[in-house]
């Protein structure tokens, strides 16, 4: 086990993974994202008439660090997560974050207007507003009396 | 959100549904050990600097987050995560000096920083020729 290094000082593991088996059964072995775990971070969908609403749990992850295109009806959202400097002597006792550059794409049920398209990182959620392109946005047809 | 705040989460177990019905998670955490200090980073994303407490009591450190909103559930097309609260406790051995902890939480990462009390640092011992 990861934590097990021979550390007397610190000692809370025993208790800890006690804690992290109840929460194993409680969400069904997925620990940590929701049915997503690992380097992919987890996403909601959300359709509105004119636009879908993405959202992204991105923790620690910065904005500059973020590349986001678009490409007809297909978002993807690539990252890269900040290594944690490390001074001279030191040691990881628990590593449990997810590390590395991460890529996720997804698919829309209709194309996307990339001119359009509006980005916010806040306390580390992405939010991803995703307008449809013009041609796909609903229009009315006025009827006349014959 | 104003309810989740007032949540008492300990339990037999350590974990509990709340009052709430908020889950609560333990957040994933990175713990790094130097020579002067512990710094436990702790996964908080949808959290602010408003929502997030950090207690220290009888050498058990307690983190604690609350998401500031839950997203409108209408039209979703995928569901990934929801809103929940955030506990996670670790027990810290007596070397840390508990009054001169530190927290900070940016990008939804919960930054904190244990120094240890000056006597258990390493010391370097110089030893002279005899």
């Amino acid at each position: 086990m990861v934590w097990n290094t021979g550390m007397t000082r610190w000692n809370p593991w025993a208790e800890l993974e006690r804690m992290h088996q109840a929460m194993d059964r409680l969400y069904g072995g997925s620990r940590a994202g929701g049915g997503v775990s690992g380097a992919v971070p987890p996403v909601n969908v959300r359709l509105e008439d004119e636009a879908a609403v993405l959202t992204a749990e991105i923790p620690g992850v910065q904005a500059e660090s973020l590349d986001i295109t678009v490409e007809d009806r297909v978002v993807t959202v690539k990252g890269r997560r900040p290594e944690e400097p490390r001074v001279e002597g030191s040691e990881w006792l628990r590593r449990e974050r997810p590390q590395g550059d991460f890529s996720r794409s997804f698919a829309l049920p209709f194309r996307v207007d990339p001119d359009e398209v509006s980005a916010e990182v806040r306390n580390g959620v992405l939010s991803l507003r995703l307008p449809k392109a013009k041609e796909e946005r609903l229009r009315r047809i006025a009827v006349n009396a014959g | 959100m104003s309810d989740a705040t007032q949540v008492e989460v300990r339990g037999e177990q350590g974990l509990e549904q709340t009052a709430s019905r908020l889950p609560v998670w333990q957040p994933a955490v990175d713990i790094l050990e130097a020579p002067e200090q512990v710094v436990v980073l702790a996964e908080m994303p949808g959290v602010g600097p408003e929502q997030v407490e950090v207690t220290m009591e009888n050498r058990v450190l307690t983190l604690r987050g609350t998401p500031a909103e839950s997203q409108d559930q209408a039209g979703m097309l995928r569901r990934e995560f929801g809103a929940r609260l955030y506990e996670r406790s670790f027990t810290v051995g007596d070397e840390i000096d508990a009054e001169a902890i530190q927290a900070v939480i940016r990008d939804g990462l919960l930054r904190v920083t244990l120094p240890k009390k000056p006597e258990h640092a390493p010391r370097r011992i110089a030893v002279s020729a005899g």
